[in-house]
């Protein structure tokens, strides 16, 4: 069982619970002792851990496909349906990345519209993969482009 | 001679949809919530503005706005009077 503590206990203990979680990857639940309507609880966890979950089980599987009619590569991202086409693939991969970084950035300013969404709800994870990205190079290299 | 599909044609059926255009970044993001209720995004490289589209992208295009398939959106373009 995972230990819950009050936000009370946690503000009062936090630095040690925060040593725990870097040092032992611990992880912590805090719920709000007032709040006794909901079982709702926030986890104290480390980042680090929680980005090699992340980045291990939310991989990008881009498609590519050649229009030999139009001569441009389309490139598609399935996991958050983004997609584009260009002449050449290095273009079309720049400007996936684009409008990933674009997406990603309205996707957190409108939270709670889009994890409201069923059909897009499930592309947080991901997008959390790449709001953790400091350049393009790397948002490219987690989109395996 | 596959369907194709320009940028402005997309433009041309999200406004029948009632999808708002706007800019963002490098990009136009077309979004809104269609007549039937769904909440609708789709959005295109600047670069895409004035040409063909691959046919990948048309077809997740279609995808994304609810069409059947590509041929059911060139059919939606076509026929003005038809609703989705």
């Amino acid at each position: 069982m995972l230990p819950v503590n009050s936000i009370s206990q946690v503000r009062t203990e936090f630095q040690k619970l925060f040593k725990q979680a870097v040092l032992y990857n611990r992880e912590f639940l805090a719920e709000n002792a007032k709040e006794t309507s909901s079982d709702e609880t926030v986890s104290i966890i480390r980042t680090k851990l929680l980005d090699e979950w992340l980045d291990r089980a939310y991989t990008f599987n881009p498609v590519w496909e050649w229009d030999e009619e139009n001569k441009l590569w389309s490139v598609t991202l399935p996991e958050i349906r983004i997609y584009t086409d260009a002449p050449t693939k290095e273009e079309a991969a720049e400007q996936l990345v684009d409008l990933t970084l674009e997406y990603c950035e309205d996707y957190l300013n409108r939270l709670d519209l889009f994890t409201a969404l069923p059909d897009r709800s499930g592309h947080y994870p991901y997008l959390r993969r790449i709001v953790r990205c400091k350049e393009a190079a790397q948002v490219k290299e987690v989109l395996n482009l | 001679m596959g369907v194709t599909f320009t940028f402005n044609d997309i433009k041309k059926i999200c406004q029948r949809l009632g999808l708002a255009i706007r800019e963002s970044g490098s990009n136009h993001v077309m979004e809104g919530t269609d007549p039937e209720g769904n909440f609708l995004r789709v959005s295109v490289h600047w670069k895409a503005d004035g040409r063909n589209l691959a046919k990948g992208t048309v077809s997740q295009i279609a995808k994304d706005l609810g069409f059947k398939d590509v041929a059911d959106m060139r059919d939606y373009l076509q026929n003005k009077k038809r609703r989705r």
